[in-house]
């Protein structure tokens, strides 16, 4: 029979039954289920230890989980006690802990597990070369993908599926509901494909360890579980506003949550899609990149708009309310990001470089190239991104409070400055792409991040001493906004003349550089064929 | 009746960084022709094939199998149905049997599941793997693997097989067991393109050659051809008689262009210029005079030697 099961499977997916035959014996079965049953154990048991203990001291019950009678004198206070002299407890929130905690660690166990294993088997078959076997049969990606997503944590799912009966028991037991936890349940495994597809893309684009990886998403999925344990914890009263809504416990935060994740997963894979099928391509199209931009921002702007009329200052000039700075630092964390996903490879750049003149030929204007070509430079593309960025966020300041105009001097110096760095940054990548140096992009990482953190450093540095913080070193980094509105507009006006010069003379450079070198590979080539 | 062209090629190339490995090839292979290529290391053979079977992209240049034009993305299934890969490193999944490997394959490439049981019996015929096909791959020889690879490459019928240095690092019996499972599927009408260092093998296989040195495809023809423009006659004579008299009426012969003798074979080696029926009138001429020839035989240069005489500079 199972051999029947398997065989339908290898019909519809044959990377899934090749990855079940792999896996399934008896022995790794037996294995995962002890494994699933002692985590279930000391979840039961860690949770059995908070139950009320007799203190020898006052002869008195004591323990998070009591019912605690009334007393002026507080030292006196102990459980409230049955007829038998027995602490009554409060069960339904011993349950209610007991199924959080034990979610909380399926959700790791599943999240940490599975990408660990899905990240060390990409990373072993391109290691030995067999997924380009894989690559030359006429299989869709989205099958080979799919089914090593489905096959390769196989045992990991089934380990957290036997945990299953006793997650359900705790929600019964804590009168919890039920769709509730199976929502959960359902999130929990879509934000887990979400972080194996980003492992995967990882471990395909700049072959990240497996360990690594793991460690990284269960760090990751720590904070995500535990904000998400408030959408089915009734006793749960925090929300975060998202566009005047309040994300808490609630069907709509769920459906929000989902949202995001579906969304996640959808780019994810386009990514991993581009780099299956060629290992050369960068991780983003550039057309991708100004469509995920724009969903991305009005995404994060959600959190700073408190209802119509009611908008918080975003980029940091607001330091009342803490979303603000927080939004400016993953928009710049984003823009930070699209740099190497837009990177198109040294060989690229040369090739795009030598039929440059060939497309101009063509009717291939310049700018057309470095708005979508796949191989040209990325710098006008992180441009565009920031421009999209600029659309989303500045009718929102400026809509939603009237009394930041005085500031929008300001505000166009901090966008300039934020994309003269930004340009720096992708320019100096695309420079190390030319150097002879091995781990070009440990290199890369290295400069760039230098470059973003030095300056906040040497600021930190001398702020310390003499108590007034030096605004100046901030302007040469993403933190700026943190800066601007304290620093004169005159020296504000010098730095960001500064860093446009260096943007401009870097870029002017680069391309006297992939000019030349475009040149003496069409030069080069015309001789080799008239020899 | 013009043959139709299974791999065409218009300039194709292939840069590395600073270096050039495959530089505007033109390739043009006949269908159901097997076409040994040929080069030092590093003339850009493996890159060249490598393109051909989509598994690298080119920088410049289009391909063309059977005339569709071929790229590296999803759009060409079928395309890609129609092309077999064996590199020379051929790398497989230890963890599955010789069966599950090749079902897996044959899954892979959408063999029909009504024909797929009897395809995996012909391949494994083929190959002489029937007694391997529930053992591990793990536990197999380098010949077997070598086999198993092959068996992998043809399993959806490909009309066009690239091997990468199939034969290396096998022992002579795993060699010829090797070349009659090419013979037998260029019987059965696959277009073999072979890259091999062994060229006695190439001259017992191939129809035509290419030879590539430093990215460049320098030399493409028949075999046939190539022997007539490059290879010379060769003639063993043997006498029971005096050596001196042999050589000193051969010297005299327009049509003989060298000589080498063999004083303890007592064997000259003639490098004739002239056509079979000028060795034939040689022959009878050698016998009228008396001379006791006890052997005389045409052979042809062996392919190694032309290319070695080809002189190309390319060190390995």
């Amino acid at each position: 029979m199972l051999n029947n099961l398997l065989d339908r499977i290898g019909e519809y997916n044959p990377q899934l039954m090749r990855e079940i035959k792999s896996r399934m014996s008896w022995r790794n079965v037996i294995i995962m289920t002890f494994v699933s049953f002692m985590a279930q154990l000391m979840v039961l048991v860690s949770q059995a230890t908070k139950l009320p203990e007799m203190t020898t001291k006052r002869n008195h019950y004591y323990g998070q989980y009591c019912f605690y009678t009334p007393n002026v004198n507080y030292s006196l206070s102990g459980c409230k006690v049955d007829a038998a002299g027995l602490p009554v407890i409060d069960w339904l929130k011993w349950w209610n802990d007991t199924a959080l905690g034990l979610s909380a660690v399926m959700a790791v166990g599943l999240i940490a597990g599975g990408v660990y294993l899905l990240a060390s088997n990409f990373s072993q078959e391109e290691r030995r070369g067999t997924l380009n076997f894989i690559r030359l049969t006429p299989q869709q990606a989205s099958s080979v993908i799919g089914g090593k997503i489905l096959g390769v944590p196989l045992l990991v799912y089934i380990g957290t599926a036997l945990a299953l009966p006793l997650q359900f028991h705790a929600v019964q037991q804590a009168n919890l509901s039920k769709s509730g936890i199976l929502g959960w349940d359902i999130l929990m495994s879509s934000l887990a494909i979400l972080l194996y597809l980003g492992a995967v893309l990882a471990t395909m684009w700049f072959k990240a360890q497996s360990i690594l990886l793991a460690g990284i998403a269960m760090s990751l999925s720590y904070p995500l579980v535990y904000v998400s344990t408030m959408w089915y914890d009734p006793s749960n009263h925090r929300h975060i506003n998202w566009y005047g809504l309040k994300l808490g416990n609630g069907l709509f935060s769920y459906l929000l949550l989902s949202g995001v994740t579906a969304a996640g997963i959808y780019w994810l894979y386009q990514a991993l899609q581009r780099r299956y099928l060629k290992p050369t391509a960068t991780v983003l199209s550039k057309k991708q990149s100004y469509l995920w931009s724009a969903m991305y921002h009005a995404g994060m702007a959600g959190f700073a708009v408190f209802g119509l009329g009611s908008v918080r200052l975003p980029l940091g000039l607001d330091r009342d309310y803490m979303v603000s700075p927080i939004t400016s630092i993953f928009s710049f964390a984003w823009l930070l990001l699209l740099i190497p996903l837009l990177l198109p490879s040294q060989q690229s750049l040369v090739e795009w470089s030598r039929q440059r003149p060939v497309s101009n030929k063509k009717g291939r204007s310049l700018l057309a190239d470095l708005t979508i070509h796949e191989k040209s430079p990325a710098m006008l593309a992180v441009v565009i991104n920031i421009a999209i960025a600029v659309a989303v966020w500045l009718p929102l300041i400026l809509i939603g409070n009237n009394g930041f105009w005085h500031l929008m001097p300001k505000i166009l110096l901090g966008i300039t400055m934020t994309t003269a760095l930004a340009i720096i940054y992708s320019t100096i990548t695309h420079w190390v792409l030319f150097w002879k140096v091995n781990q070009r992009y440990a290199w890369m990482t290295g400069v760039v991040g230098s470059l973003v953190f030095l300056p906040v450093i040497f600021g930190v540095v001398l702020s310390t001493g003499g108590g007034n913080k030096h605004e100046i070193p901030f302007l040469f980094s993403p933190f700026l906004w943190t800066s601007l509105e304290a620093t004169s507009g005159f020296i504000s006006l010098i730095i960001c003349a500064f860093l446009v010069c260096v943007a401009a003379g870097l870029n002017l450079k680069l391309w006297r550089g992939l000019n030349k070198v475009g040149r003496s590979e069409s030069f080069k080539n015309f001789k080799a064929k008239s020899a | 009746m013009a043959t139709e062209l299974a791999i065409r090629t218009e300039g194709l190339t292939k840069q590395f960084e600073q270096h050039i490995a495959v530089n505007g090839v033109e390739l043009q292979i006949q269908a159901g022709e097997v076409y040994g290529l040929i080069g030092p290391n590093g003339a850009g053979k493996t890159t060249l094939i490598q393109m051909l079977a989509s598994a690298e992209e080119p920088s410049t240049g289009e391909i063309y199998i059977h005339g569709d034009r071929l790229r590296r993305d999803q759009s060409n299934s079928q395309l890609k149905k129609r092309l077999g890969y064996l590199p020379d490193d051929f790398p497989l999944y230890d963890d599955l049997t010789v069966w599950d490997y090749l079902d897996y394959f044959a899954r892979l490439y959408r063999i029909d599941r009504t024909k797929r049981k009897q395809r995996l019996y012909d391949v494994l015929d083929l190959v002489q793997l029937q007694t391997k096909q529930n053992s591990k791959i793990a536990g197999l020889s380098r010949g077997m693997k070598q086999r198993l690879s092959l068996a992998r490459t043809i399993i959806h019928e490909p009309l066009v097989l690239l091997l990468d240095e199939p034969v290396s690092g096998l022992d002579p019996i795993a060699r010829v067991q090797f070349r009659e499972i090419i013979k037998t599927l260029q019987e059965a009408g696959m277009t073999v393109l072979i890259s091999s260092h062994v060229l006695s093998d190439l001259a017992e296989l191939c129809s035509s050659v290419g030879i590539m040195e430093l990215g460049y495809l320098v030399e493409s023809c028949s075999l046939n051809s190539l022997y007539q423009k490059m290879g010379k006659q060769q003639i063993a004579i043997s006498s029971l008689g005096d050596l001196d008299a042999l050589v000193a009426e051969l010297k005299v012969n327009s049509l003989v262009d060298d000589l080498k003798i063999n004083h303890e074979t007592k064997q000259v080696k003639v490098f004739f210029q002239g056509d079979e029926l000028e060795a034939a009138d040689l022959l009878r001429h050698l016998v009228s005079i008396g001379l006791p020839i006890n052997d005389f035989h045409c052979t042809q240069e062996d392919l190694e030697t032309i290319f070695l005489k080809l002189g190309h500079q390319q060190a390995s």
